[in-house]
């Protein structure tokens, strides 16, 4: 279980992150926040890379950072841009990362070879780092990130640079993965927390705003949200949240407690409560 | 020793590397095919001499050199060796005492060091006279040049090339993830930040390898064209051997009993640790400048620095200041060409490049081991 014990991280005047308690048990927990909301700093302090300014971060009731080794053996980090060595294979860097993970060489050989072959990347193998694309430097550094089996998975923006094939292949695999283990994301991609996470954790002006299901917190605007024809005059009290193309022509989804008249109420998605929450900021 | 091996494959895997050690060796041809072919030819001829009549000139060396058949080297050998008495027999450090007191005459405490050193020295020259140092022939006429071309213009750049070799192959290993930006990869690992450590012993460990890579190659062309056959057994303070400090000239005293073949062992042995000097010197700032192009900067700056800081204190007559300020590697590495000597008005201290490099290298692994602490409690920079 990791919990976070009222953390906050500042620099100089600079408040990134405020008095954030968490409690996460194993299961997939989706971040989600606009740029600049304090997700990576979030991930980074769990990550050991940042300490909290005030708070603690505890693993099973022990300090992250008085764990030290211990604690960085059952974390799998992938970070918002994953750096390579070009000249490397994959199969060359994740022998790196194996030794660094102090996985005994045979072993590591074997996980080597199930994790390339996990993240489709078996027949390029042999290919030096520099000639692959985003996405697969991507899946390489998705491999990494659970090459030591970790009990607590940190990724940063894990599908960016995937194409939508490779993002399905992500979501099975992180499926896969979540059965026994916590699994933390970032994405700007609200489908992506969806389709995959168990809890959203969102955060507003550096505070945590909430920790719920996905449906919980499209439930909240149940009742809320319509669509109307794009020519459809607003008054005030309605907000537009996005506009789309429709069967009909260009439709409107807003949130108002006061719809227009022909406005149909619709299942408020969490790409909705997303625009709803963060949309003024 | 596993993570020592791939930060090792990222270093030696540096062509810049590569392409350093490839010019330094270039510069060590220029400085050996420069040399004076007629000193080269001498010194050949006397070596070639020597090894069939032993160093030590005396009675039974001139006899055997006269039943040498006749050639010019014969009577090159003849008319240097023949009346030659041992120097040291009569030799007086009061001669230096008083010429570094009266240079150093505005600081009486640095006046005082400077008599101390003298004092201690006309022990060791009663040492060397009572073991006829001074009686070996060493290469006769050409010693002297000989001698300070392998150590002063050879050993030196040698040492200059292993030490930025070793500098920024250092710079490079502590910067490389902040390169390729792996550093939030690397750094949440079972290893973390402990992987900086790591680096730094590989570092040192490359210190070995990288001087052999600069020394071995130029000193095996340098050998192939010098005879050291009769000379290896020469004693460095051979009367034919001395120094040159501030226009005063005197003989090749060192601390301990050297021949030439131990007195380039020793300087070896020593261009090593210097070398890991430099390492951790480089190490230091490498942890406490994330950016290695700063770090580098630093680096730089402190060595340049540090001995302008000295010529100028020097000038500046500030001379117990300037004593202090000679005790750091670039200093050790100027003198090379005088090591375990007085050193002049380069040393306040017998062994004084030993002792500079032991308390260096003593400092430098205490302020890099509190670097590596800090850089693990401090948050890692994007």
């Amino acid at each position: 279980m990791l919990s976070v014990e009222h953390v906050t991280k500042r620099y100089g005047d600079f408040t990134a992150l405020e008095d954030i308690t968490l409690t996460l048990t194993p299961g997939v927990y989706g971040l989600l926040g606009p740029n600049g909301a304090g997700k990576t700093t979030l991930m980074k302090m769990i990550a050991t890379l940042l300490f909290p300014t005030k708070g603690q971060i505890l693993w099973n009731g022990e300090d992250i950072f008085s764990l030290g080794a211990d604690y960085r053996g059952i974390l799998g980090y992938l970070p918002q841009q994953f750096g390579y060595y070009p000249g490397y294979t994959p199969r060359q860097f994740l022998r790196y990362a194996a030794a660094l993970q102090g996985i005994p060489e045979r072993e590591g050989e074997k996980r080597i070879r199930q994790l390339l072959t996990l993240v489709g990347l078996e027949d390029k193998q042999d290919w030096k780092l520099k000639k692959f694309s985003g996405g697969m430097i991507q899946r390489v550094g998705i491999a990494c990130a659970i090459l030591n089996d970790p009990k607590l998975l940190v990724l940063d923006e894990p599908t960016a640079g995937l194409d939508p094939r490779e993002r399905v292949r992500f979501r099975n695999l992180l499926h896969s993965l979540a059965q026994d283990r916590i699994v933390l994301l970032s994405t700007h991609i609200v489908s992506d927390v969806q389709t995959i996470a168990d809890q959203v954790i969102m955060f507003r002006n550096h505070r945590l705003f909430c920790c719920d299901t996905p449906g919980s917190i499209c439930a909240r605007f149940n009742g809320r949200v319509f669509q109307v024809p794009a020519d459809t005059p607003l008054t005030a009290g309605q907000r537009i949240l996005s506009e789309a193309q429709g069967e009909e022509g260009a439709v409107l989804r807003i949130l108002t407690e006061n719809p227009p008249a022909g406005a149909v109420a619709v299942q408020p998605g969490l790409e909705d409560a997303f625009l709803a929450i963060y949309g003024e900021e | 020793m596993r993570l020592i091996f791939w930060e090792w494959k990222k270093l030696f895997s540096l062509p810049a590397l590569w392409g350093f050690l490839a010019l330094g060796f270039l510069l060590n041809l220029g400085f050996i095919f420069g040399q004076s072919e007629n000193q080269r030819s001498i010194f050949n001829g006397i070596s070639a001499c020597t090894a069939q009549l032993g160093q030590r000139v005396d009675a039974d060396f001139m006899e055997r050199l006269e039943n040498l058949p006749a050639d010019p080297n014969k009577e090159l050998i003849w008319a240097t060796a023949e009346g030659m008495e041992d120097i040291f027999e009569t030799y007086d450090t009061d001669d230096l005492k008083t010429f570094y007191q009266s240079v150093m005459g505005s600081s009486p405490l640095a006046a005082s060091w400077a008599g101390w050193k003298y004092d201690l020295l006309s022990k060791r020259v009663e040492q060397l006279a009572q073991k006829d140092a001074a009686m070996d022939l060493y290469a006769g006429p050409v010693t002297q040049e000989v001698h300070q071309f392998l150590f002063g213009t050879m050993i030196r750049s040698i040492l200059a090339q292993a030490a930025v070799a070793a500098m920024l192959g250092t710079l490079y290993l502590m910067g490389y993830e902040r390169i390729h930006r792996t550093a939030d990869t690397l750094y949440t690992t079972h290893t973390g930040r402990k992987l900086l450590r790591i680096k730094v012993r590989a570092a040192l460990l490359a210190v070995p390898v990288l001087f052999a890579l600069a020394a071995l190659p130029a000193l095996a062309v340098y050998f192939l064209r010098m005879d050291y056959r009769g000379i290896w057994q020469a004693s460095v303070s051979s009367q034919f051997n001395y120094l040159t400090d501030l226009l005063f000239s005197r003989p090749f005293i060192t601390w301990g009993d050297f021949t030439v073949g131990q007195y380039l062992g020793a300087v070896l042995v020593l261009g090593i640790f210097l070398t890991a000097g430099f390492t951790l010197l480089a190490a230091l700032c490498g942890t406490l400048c994330p950016n290695p192009y700063l770090a580098a900067l630093a680096l730089g700056g402190f060595c340049v620095g540090g001995l302008m800081a000295a010529s100028v204190l020097g000038e500046m007559h500030l001379w117990v200041a300037y004593d202090l300020a000679l005790f750091q590697l670039p200093a050790v590495w100027l003198c090379s060409n005088a090591w375990f000597t007085e050193l002049g008005s380069s040393a306040v201290l017998p062994w004084q490049e030993t002792v500079t490099v032991i308390f260096n290298l003593l400092v430098l692994e205490a302020g890099t081991a509190g670097a590596l602490k800090r850089f693990s409690r401090k948050d890692v920079a994007a």
